[in-house]
């Protein structure tokens, strides 16, 4: 398996500060030194991104950790961005709250990783991405200092929304110190519908579940490869595509979409639907979730392609094709697709299989990713797919707000 | 100016070009009506290219310009402050394209937004962002403002919606970020083009995400005899971890307005109403309705009643979406603010309000998006007496300072346009407007395309000349 290591980092000095004016005297120096600074927490990210371009200082965020403020009437939360999301997680359950996002590394993750990243998973499709939730964030700047934008409200539009712009920037604007997140009640109740299908059924399933009466909140699809992978022992393992419906609302509503699914999928077709109920679904839930970050210990690169929901079925099929015994998942309403290339494979025959399908997503106006491979392969990959035609503004607004290149230099899309 | 404009007549051709003083008064504000000050020149394109060539035209002449869509904007987003040119988009309104299977239209800017509902409604969508303005603004104004509307609490705002933009920059190139799929890598330029008011360039194309209508709604009208019963039940209701697909609060004054417009039967002795509206499927959303009475009833709703058909539910809407026009009833002239405090501090900005309101007498209405703490005080007045719109502008300022004092903001989905500008430096330090200077920067680097708005001229001070405001006053 690969180590999610970053072989550029290794050997840097790490720093543990324990307050945000220490981070802050840390990067004002690193500025002066004209060195950079790689943000961590658990590291469980770091295989994602370029190789940095210069040697620098890495970062621990694991100490800004503190809760601020949690008004639970409000439902909103305000904490340090190096808050374990299994400790955050917790804070909320308690109040009966949430923050409806999937998590990949569920006992790893940091909120600040999340945020760099942006961590999705299959609840997307229901309850939107990372970025909907974050309402206020405070950031340390390439001079040390602390800034903010946003507020502790849930509504509010005073001033740009660096929220967004920080969201999935893979910390290459600063050093997310403080969040505030709007969160929501639990769910009541949930269920998890599945559904094996023959490749021929696999497109007629995604439209009839467009058109479905019922409120999914996830519609994710896993081939074979993928199944025995999650879940060797599973009974939907000999279909060629499992489809996981997935409903969160209060329970007479779970119920009734359950139940009007189903009849759905047997008149349209001819399909039995097998229903995990609340309590026995969370497994699939997390599964799901872990997805993208757990390729099986052969893999030797994982890949995220991004068109199209209407297209989810035609990509996923070709994936299959070109890289048999790869698991493929994909979160079908959103368009979000993600393999595993399997292992044995020599690169020329990786490298081939992963440009044909980056040409054939941009060709339908999507892209292709590298969420995951070997560190020396990184110069030949497409580690952010193909460049688009904003990306001489995202270098101006990357020279305008950390001149320098103090922040994870080399790491993001074209070097940043 | 008048080489410019013939540059101009070039670019757009005749009869799309307003430059008689008389015309451009309609120009000289939004729905901001203290501050006033014309262009020298509204032009009115048709395309992305002309848009581009206007730019180009503005940055030869160095002429300042700025984008306008219906003008329906409350905080002078849209003011042309040194006058320039005004871009107006309202001959840009084509659906371009909707594209159910995949959930996402492709809209020019000029497009009314009840429009784009409309168009869909016989395919079950809605564009989800209803500010209250949806019969007449634009969705190019939606985007710039990041507007909200009552049934943001469940859906959201306008940048939850927008998946991409085509911006003509202010050197008048075209530049497209994001688009109609998700997830494309690097940062999230569209996120922070959405809210910056126009600083950043002018949005000709939007590629927005269109939502499946529900199935059934709830709607309920809750009678209080005081205000502070129906906010403790707003906190109760959300502490009960139910989202609503709206919660809005009318206050007597306003309750008076409205019936003498719309005849809809609300108790005119209340001292505040709820209209609580929950959406979604069939399945048990009566319970969810029959739970939202129950806690009304506990804090002391005298009367709850339930929009019995649809017609009923549209009639109330209506009315609450058109509460501002019925306000006409009550003055000449009215100032709406926009502030946001976190929902349990609302029963006290609205004794705050309240205060207030005797303190500079000056009558204050109600009527607000309560879901979201975010408040809309309705200070009355005459603006042909210099007097009352001094104690307005006092009246307007404390109220703002006081949500800021509890954890809020002072605009929820107006903007802070011209009319908030002062407030900026007590929401943000210098060092957080410095950012944001550094981040218009990468997009307006010159500040030629809606100069003076959102931030003060220089990180730490305020602007001090202020042409429009010295002329109201």
């Amino acid at each position: 398996m690969i180590q999610p290591k970053n072989t550029g980092e290794l050997g840097m000095e790490v720093r543990k500060p324990a307050s945000v004016e220490e981070a802050g005297e840390i990067i004002r120096r690193a500025a002066q030194a004209r060195a950079a600074i790689f943000p961590f927490g658990n590291d469980s990210k770091r295989h994602i991104g370029f190789t940095p371009s210069k040697m620098g200082l890495r970062l621990n965020t694991l100490n800004l950790n503190r809760l601020v403020d949690y008004p639970a009437r409000d439902m909103t939360v305000t904490v340090q961005a190096g808050i374990s999301m299994k400790l955050l997680r917790g804070i909320l359950a308690k109040e009966g709250q949430c923050l409806p996002v999937d998590d990949p590394c569920p006992d790893q993750s940091t909120l600040g990783g999340m945020l760099a990243v942006n961590c999705n998973g299959p609840r997307r499709f229901g309850w939107g991405t990372l970025r909907d939730y974050v309402i206020g964030i405070s950031v340390i700047n390439d001079e040390g200092k602390e800034t903010k934008a946003g507020g502790r409200v849930v509504k509010n539009v005073a001033g740009y929304d660096f929220c967004k712009l920080h969201t999935g920037a893979l910390g290459t604007l600063g050093l997310i110190s403080q969040v505030t997140l709007k969160v929501r009640p639990k769910p009541e109740s949930s269920a998890m519908a599945v559904i094996g299908l023959n490749q021929k059924d696999l497109e007629p399933a995604l439209d009839l579940v467009h058109g479905t009466a019922t409120r999914p909140v996830s519609i994710d699809i896993l081939n074979q490869a993928a199944v025995r992978h999650l879940k060797p022992d599973s009974s939907n393992a000999s279909k060629d595509w499992t489809l996981l419906i997935g409903f969160e609302h209060n329970e007479k509503a779970v119920a009734w979409q359950c139940e009007t699914l189903m009849e759905e999928v047997r008149q349209g077709l001819g399909r039995e639907t097998q229903v995990i109920p609340k309590g026995k679904d969370q497994a699939i839930w997390e599964s799901l979730a872990r997805f993208q970050a757990a390729p099986p210990a052969d893999s030797q690169a994982t890949f995220k392609i991004n068109v199209a929901p209407a297209k989810v079925a035609a990509f996923a099929t070709l994936i299959d094709e070109t890289f048999p015994l790869c698991p493929v998942q994909a979160h079908a309403g959103s368009g979000i697709l993600f393999g595993h290339v399997p292992g044995a494979l020599p690169f020329a025959e990786v490298h081939r299989g992963i440009q044909s399908l980056l040409e054939k997503a941009k060709r339908s106006l999507g892209n292709l990713t590298i969420l995951h491979c070997h560190e020396d392969w990184k110069n030949d990959l497409p580690v952010w797919g193909a460049p688009r035609d904003d990306l001489f503004l995202m270098r101006k607004v990357k020279e305008s707000l950390d001149p320098m290149g103090l922040f994870n230099p080399g790491r993001f899309v074209d070097r940043i | 100016m008048k080489p410019l404009f013939d540059k101009l007549e070039s670019i757009v051709g005749p009869g799309a070009l307003i430059t008689a003083s008389s015309e451009l008064l309609v120009y000289e504000c939004d729905g901001f009506t203290i501050e006033k000050n014309k262009p020298d020149v509204v032009v009115f394109p048709k395309t992305t290219q002309e848009v581009a060539e206007i730019v180009r035209a503005c940055n030869a002449f160095g002429v300042p310009f700025i984008p306008r869509g219906a003008g329906t904007s409350l905080a002078g987003g849209c003011l042309p402050v040194g006058g320039g040119v005004v871009i107006s988009l309202a001959r840009m309104k084509k659906i371009l394209e909707v594209d159910y299977r995949n959930r996402c239209a492709l809209v020019e800017p000029g497009v009314i937004n009840l429009w784009l509902t409309n168009h869909m409604k016989p395919h079950g969508y809605h564009f989800a962002p209803d500010p209250s303005s949806q019969g007449a603004c634009t969705i190019g104004g939606n985007v710039a403002t990041n507007s909200g509307g009552p049934h943001t609490l469940k859906y959201g705002v306008t940048v939850n919606h927008i998946l991409g933009v085509e911006l003509v920059l202010p050197d008048g190139s075209i530049v497209r970020t994001g688009g109609p799929i998700e997830d494309n890598p690097g940062y999230d330029l569209t996120g922070v083009i959405v809210g910056s008011e126009g600083t950043f360039g002018v949005a000709v194309k939007t590629w927005v995400r269109i939502t499946r209508n529900p199935v059934a709604y709830r709607t309920l009208l809750g009678v209080f005899e005081t205000v502070d019963d129906a906010t403790n039940t707003i906190s109760e209701i959300i502490g009960a971890g139910i989202i609503p697909g709206a919660l809005e609060m009318l206050d007597q004054m306003i309750l008076g307005a409205l019936e003498e417009a719309f005849h809809f039967g609300f108790p005119l002795d209340a001292g505040a109403i709820l209209i609580m509206e929950v959406d979604g499927l069939k399945a048990g959303l009566d319970e969810e309705a029959e739970r939202i009475t129950a806690i009304a009833k506990k804090n002391g709703a005298r009367e709850v009643r339930q929009a019995d058909s649809d017609a009923q539910r549209t009639l109330l809407w209506k009315a609450r979406k058109q509460a501002f026009g019925a306000v006409g009833r009550l003055a000449p002239s009215f100032c709406t603010q926009d502030g946001v405090v976190p929902r349990s501090m609302l029963p006290h900005i609205l004794r705050e309000i309240q205060r207030i309101g005797k303190k500079y007498d000056t009558r204050i209405c109600n009527v607000f998006h309560a879901g979201d703490g975010n408040i809309h005080p309705i200070l009355l007045f005459d603006e042909r007496d210099p007097e009352q719109v001094k104690r307005v502008l006092a009246a307007s300022h404390e109220i703002l300072d006081e949500c800021i004092r509890v954890g809020g903001s002072v605009t929820g989905e107006h903007g802070i346009g011209v009319e908030k500008i002062d407030f900026m430096p007590k929401l943000f330090s210098p060092e957080d407007l410095g950012m944001m200077i550094r981040l218009r920067n990468a997009f307006n680097p010159r500040n030629n395309c809606s100069p003076h708005k959102m931030l003060p001229t220089s990180g730490a001070c305020v602007e001090t000349t202020r042409a429009g405001r010295m002329a109201a006053l």
